[in-house]
């Protein structure tokens, strides 16, 4: 049989003329039908359009976050803190998803701060990684700021900085949880060193705005840090350090003193000499900071003193004598 | 609405992009041919009426995964439908038999059918009926929806010359159901370039 015989029988007409008819009256849609049918694909494809925008913008915010995020946990977080991230990136995605439009000094920048507040987690550690993720965020807000030479984004970056920094520090000290404790002095104490490289950075014409703010954001970094350092945390044996080892590393560190006022040289008394060996590793950059004499919130650390577990080498003293 | 081959594969990669009304472009030119080769392949209108709904919310699930290379949009778009009627035949147990067939018209018969003789109407679809599953398959998708013999083909899964085979087996046994006399047809000279109905 060939093709073209085939094709022959397929114009029969008459029987094409049935087959049409045939079609047109059972085989077409009404317009209703057709109607319905469109209405629905089309809701479809709007629907599905809709969200694949919605991804895209979800994964730019997930990605962001989940960059700073990592970087952050790497350097600046202990061990113990370390699988907290995670809570900490989905925190940051959320934060940044509602408000990432609102950049330092913008109209909705503090909308968004108070965002990302009331959205941190509640468990003491949980809480402690968010703050660093904030205040690392705050610090690449204020960096991305100097290097454009915007002088009021740096330093309303800087402020939100020395907010939550000192909310997070009040926080670890009130639920005195030694994991926090590590993680947020730690974290603090990295972000001093950014702090410094920042105003090595700073363009001129923004260099006048720019470098008092971030001293002062260094200062109060140094203070925060004195002050979380009085909060007890676990020694590598796994027994909690006491009062005085605290105290020791800060005031043989010499410099924090200044910041301390009379109280770091008060820990630096009796009280400090008979355990020297068990003082934490220094912290150069966070001792010799003139400025930190500003500061007396990192005063109330001596009160630490008082828990009973202390008195071996005698009655503790009131600093405050 | 007629789009060439270039139009529509402009029109897939817009919709690919998320843009549904280059989607809407797309079903408003298949959705014709699509609906007509899934009615005559079910029983209800209301079955045909989902089943397209179906077929075009799949193509747009699967757009993404969609690759020119060797198969028109057209073809893949009826490759999905031919997959969609097989899977509802099969879980519905829906045959399209002689008996169903004879009382089918009845039931939805509409306007048109007072001026078309509803006789006619069922003989051509006791006729259909009666042919085997791939040579119903093959009329539907040349006649019906209007592919040629290798698009049909390609929907089908088979060579082109299996479906010129199937098609002239299929027409010859529709003229013996219908009782046409081969005598008394009139046969076109410009037959030879295709069957295609309602397109």
């Amino acid at each position: 049989m060939s093709d073209e015989m085939i094709d022959l029988a397929a114009g029969d007409m008459r029987l094409r003329q049935r087959l049409e008819t045939y079609a047109d009256v059972r085989l077409t849609p009404d317009l209703a039908a057709t109607s319905r049918m469109r209405a629905r694909v089309l809701a479809h494809a709007h629907r599905r359009s809709d969200l694949a925008r919605a991804d895209a913008a979800l994964r730019i915010v997930t990605e962001t976050a989940s960059h700073l995020a990592i970087e952050r946990a790497l350097r600046r977080t202990r061990r113990a803190a370390f699988g907290l991230v995670a809570a900490a990136i989905l925190v940051g995605a959320m934060v940044g998803g509602a408000a990432a439009s609102s950049g330092p000094g913008g109209a909705l920048y503090e909308a968004r701060l108070w965002i990302e507040d009331v959205s941190l987690p509640s468990d003491p550690s949980a809480r402690a990684v968010a703050e660093l993720s904030r205040l690392a965020e705050r610090l690449r807000e204020a960096e991305a700021a100097a290097r454009n030479g915007e002088g009021p984004a740096a330093a309303a970056a800087l402020a939100a900085y020395e907010r939550i920094m000192t909310e997070a520090s009040s926080a670890v000290l009130a639920t005195d949880d030694p994991v926090a404790a590590a993680a947020l002095e730690t974290g603090l104490a990295r972000n001093v060193e950014v702090l410094q490289a920042l105003v090595g950075k700073v363009p001129a014409q923004a260099a006048e705005a720019i470098s008092g703010v971030v001293a002062r954001a260094i200062a109060r970094s140094a203070g925060a840090i004195d002050t979380i350092g009085a909060v007890d945390r676990p020694t590598p044996n796994g027994s909690s350090g006491d009062h005085g080892t605290a105290g020791n590393g800060r005031g043989g560190n010499g410099g924090s003193d200044a910041a301390n006022g009379g109280g770091g040289g008060s820990n630096a008394g009796p009280t400090a000499t008979p355990k020297p060996t068990k003082a934490p590793p220094d912290r150069p950059e966070a001792t010799g900071k003139p400025p930190a004499t500003d500061h007396p919130d990192s005063t109330p650390r001596p009160t630490k003193t008082q828990k009973p577990d202390a008195p071996p080498a005698g009655p503790p003293e009131d600093p405050q004598d | 609405m007629t789009l060439d081959e270039t139009a529509v594969e402009r029109l897939v990669q817009e919709a690919r992009s998320g843009d549904a009304w280059a989607f809407g472009l797309l079903f408003d030119h298949y959705h014709l041919p699509v609906y007509r080769y899934i009615a005559s392949r079910v029983h209800r209108p209301s079955d045909a009426e989902d089943l397209t709904q179906l077929v075009f919310v799949k193509a747009l699930e699967a757009l993404p995964r969609y690759e020119a290379r060797g198969i028109p949009f057209g073809g893949w778009l009826f490759r999905l439908a031919r997959n969609t009627v097989i899977d509802h035949v099969r879980t519905r147990h829906d045959h399209l038999d002689l008996e169903s067939a004879s009382r089918q018209p009845g039931v939805d018969a509409g306007p048109d059918e007072v001026t078309v003789a509803r006789q006619e109407l069922d003989e051509v679809a006791a006729a259909l009926a009666a042919l085997t599953d791939e040579q119903r398959d093959a009329i539907a998708l040349r006649f019906f929806a209007g592919l040629s013999a290798r698009e049909a083909a390609e929907v089908m899964g088979k060579q082109e010359g299996t479906i010129r085979g199937l098609q002239f087996r299929a027409i010859a046994a529709l003229r013996r159901q219908l009782r046409i006399d081969e005598a008394d047809t009139e046969r076109g000279d410009d037959a030879a370039s295709d069957g295609r109905v309602g397109r």
